[in-house]
């Protein structure tokens, strides 16, 4: 697959090259291949079940696959929000529902890099409104918000992307969680990676892959 | 470890098949929607009347499930195990049960399930439907926590609720009540282990000697590891919170809640330690002890505390068509009858001996110091606790020294059985208070260990067992004999150690616990009432 090199800045005013089936089936293939690993970071400071949640839920999108693809780029990207919604369960379905349905909703029809970075923007203070959480929560919003913003400033790569979603995931690994079932934890949510965290990584990853081919 | 399901996958689903399958007559069925949807809802719910829909991840059964019926919830929504159901599912319970009276959703407090529920909702009410919802946030364990978890007193909410819309009550009136009760009710839970994820299993994070206070339900952590002295601290622990936290009342409904795998036996202790507590006096109604608001198989009690009002009585009090709620019960106590008066009788006035108080008061030494090797030993071929039978029964007997009639030997005997009969436990006590009886009979007519052995004779004809069955008997009968025949102790001793030490070749039991062990089980093993026996003897003549 050939698409955006590694190292080069991603415009503020460049297009972004996305085909809907390759982004869908990559997200869906890169939740799928790491629900394992998600659910094992979940059963230390969760129940355990975080990878399979994400697992159906991506599932589901698979399924309704033809559905969605019939729909441009920022309809099919809200409509997968909506089966991530109405189909996960747990408190997953409806915050990556939220986060899918409103980047749909906020997306032009041709997106640029600098619309990719606000709509990502405006997505994730919705996730955060609806999970009444903020940077800082060990929650996904500590990967979805400054990866973000990181990409708005128009200063990323798409090296420099994954790096940061990386780095952010990581640093949930110190934090006592304030927000979600970790909450319950305490202290005791200190020293684990926070699942949620990570399967925001594992999606930034995906739509990296997407974009610039396969590392 | 090993659980009784097919695959994770399915778990849920195929449980609730097997609930459904037997639920025909309390009206209930599911909504046609697997897997994804797993609604099982009444079918002879009134659309006039409001439809209680409560839910969110299975694990905790009898919850949800369990509390669908007449009075209670009409429909339960249940997600995968510890996970919310989806948006989907909970608006398909809503749109199945509501009519005109509308609509009230109960909900654990939980991101998930506050979302799902929260956004099911707002699709109803798009969809015309009047729907609530009240969320129940009654865990105390966490001082200070923003969002308090919902746990077992969900349940409270479900039946007063359930009660009202059952009663024709309007849904405001209901939700108004239900938020009260969610507002009033108190809950804390005391765990000694963590629950077995199915496909993952267990944490073992408890260590022994402890237990966590303040778990969630989900198999998260409690707040706290405290150390764990047993039960009555536990139920004064629980109080003190409890009663800490909730409003002030004249009396209060308890709702005693067995996480899992605690056993009845000891949920009613629990429920004893608590209601005859100070606190505990306060408590008029209970209901529980039961699995109510479970965590798989989590080895903990919770309890949850309402102050009544009369409303609130009548509703808990009100008999409903749930398969699992226990109903309320009234606290009384316990009630006594007279002891049939041929029990209570005294059967022999006191008399000195020094040379027999001595040698029984040593007997019951030898026996007690050796309680916790001679229960190992059971644990390997029995339930592990013929030393603690046996030490019982020493340790009474040697409170009972001063009113034994130790000046004569048939009289002593006959005391000695009545001692036994009620103060060992097990067959092995009523076969040695057979023994005593019958040597206390025979005592009148010939020599002491003569009569003892008629006392064997006896023994061995009501308990069926005979000389090479592997019990006590292989030690008792050779060391019997040896003191008939003129031996000294040391002699029957040395009888006796010969006779249950060649029991550890016999590897098959004829009778007692150990006939259901397996021979290779047996195999060198020496019987532990054998044990005893010769243990006795050698003290004893260690001593002359």
């Amino acid at each position: 697959m050939n698409g955006h090199p590694a190292n080069t800045l991603l415009e503020p005013d460049e297009n972004m090259a996305l085909d809907t089936a390759v982004l869908l089936d990559t997200m869906a293939q890169a939740v799928i291949a790491n629900a394992a690993e998600l659910t094992e970071l979940d059963s230390a400071i969760g129940d355990a079940d975080h990878g399979l949640n994400m697992k159906r839920g991506f599932e589901a999108v698979l399924a309704e696959r033809a559905n969605i693809l019939a729909r441009p780029l920022p309809g099919a990207i809200e409509a997968m929000g909506y089966t991530l919604v109405m189909k996960i369960g747990g408190a997953s379905g409806p915050l990556y529902g939220t986060l899918f349905m409103t980047l749909g909703k906020e997306l032009n029809a041709q997106p640029t890099v600098a619309d990719l970075g606000r709509s990502l923007i405006v997505a994730g203070a919705a996730v955060s409104s609806r999970g009444k959480a903020d940077i800082g929560s060990k929650t996904i919003l500590d990967v979805l918000l400054p990866v973000s913003m990181h990409i708005a400033s128009g200063k990323a790569t798409i090296a420099s992307v994954r790096k940061l979603a990386a780095t952010c995931a990581k640093a949930t690994i110190p934090m006592k969680a304030l927000r979600g079932r970790a909450s319950f934890l305490g202290e005791r949510s200190i020293g684990h990676m926070d699942p949620g965290a990570r399967s925001c990584e594992i999606l930034i990853d995906a739509v990296c892959d997407a974009l610039g081919g396969m590392q | 470890m090993a659980q009784f399901i097919n695959n994770k996958e399915t778990l849920v689903v195929d449980a609730l098949d097997g609930f459904l399958r037997l639920s025909a007559q309390a009206n209930l069925a599911r909504l046609d929607g697997y897997p994804h949807i797993k609604v099982v809802c009444r079918t002879d719910h009134k659309p006039s009347r409001v439809a209680i829909v409560s839910g969110g991840g299975s694990g905790h059964e009898p919850a949800h499930a369990g509390f669908v019926g007449k009075g209670m919830l009409t429909a339960a929504v249940c997600g995968e195990v510890f996970a919310s159901p989806s948006v989907e599912a909970v608006l398909a319970g809503i749109l199945a049960v509501t009519g005109k009276g509308g609509c009230l959703l109960i909900v654990k407090n939980y991101t998930g399930d506050r979302l799902n529920f929260g956004l099911a909702a707002e699709k109803a009410r798009a969809l015309g439907k009047k729907v609530e919802m009240v969320v129940v946030a009654d865990d105390i364990a966490i001082p200070r926590m923003l969002q308090p978890r919902g746990v077992a007193g969900t349940l409270f909410v479900h039946k007063i609720a359930g009660h009202l819309a059952e009663s024709g009550a309007a849904l405001s009136t209901v939700a108004d009540a239900a938020r009260n009760v969610a507002k009033a009710t108190v809950s804390l839970g005391v765990s000694l282990n963590s629950c077995t994820l199915p496909g993952i299993g267990r944490e073992d994070r408890v260590p022994h000697g402890k237990a966590e206070l303040g778990l969630g339900i989900h198999g998260e952590p409690g707040v706290e590891l405290i150390d764990f002295t047993g039960a009555k601290l536990v139920a004064a622990l629980l109080l003190g919170k409890l009663f800490a936290s909730a409003a002030k009342a004249k009396a209060y409904a308890l709702l005693l809640n067995n996480l899992g795998s605690t056993t009845a036996l000891e949920m009613h202790l629990v429920a004893n330690e608590i209601l005859r507590h100070a606190d505990g006096k306060k408590i008029k109604l209970v209901v529980g002890p039961a699995p109510l608001m479970t965590s798989l198989d989590m080895h903990g009690v919770s309890a949850s505390l309402l102050p009544l009002n009369s409303m609130f009585e009548k509703a808990l009090l009100a008999r409903v068509g749930a398969a699992a709620w226990p109903g309320a019960l009234l606290v009384s106590k316990p009630k006594l009858l007279k002891l049939p008066k041929e029990i209570t009788a005294r059967k022999s006035k006191p008399s000195a001996n020094v040379a027999l108080r001595n040698i029984v008061e040593h007997a019951c030494g030898v026996l007690m110091a050796k309680e916790a090797a001679l229960n190992a030993l059971d644990a390997k071929v029995g339930d592990g606790d013929t030393g603690s039978t046996i030490a019982t029964a020493a340790r009474n007997l040697k409170a009972e020294l001063n009113s034994l009639p130790l000046a004569n030997t048939a009289e002593f005997f006959a005391a000695l059985s009545g001692t036994l009969s009620k103060t060992m436990g097990g067959s092995s006590g009523v076969l040695l208070a057979i023994l005593f009886a019958a040597a206390g009979t025979a005592a009148a007519k010939t020599t002491w260990a003569s009569a003892l052995q008629m006392g064997l004779n006896r023994m061995m004809e009501y308990g069926g067992a005979k000389p090479g069955d592997r019990t006590m008997i292989d030690a008792l009968e050779p060391a019997l004999a040896a003191l008939a025949s003129g031996k000294s102790l040391a002699g029957a001793a040395l009888a006796a150690r010969h006779g249950a030490n060649a029991t550890a070749k016999m590897t098959s039991a004829r009778a007692g616990r150990s006939t259901y062990v397996s021979a290779a089980n047996l195999e060198g093993i020496v019987d532990p009432g054998a044990e005893a026996v010769a243990c006795l003897l050698e003290g004893l003549s260690r001593q002359e």
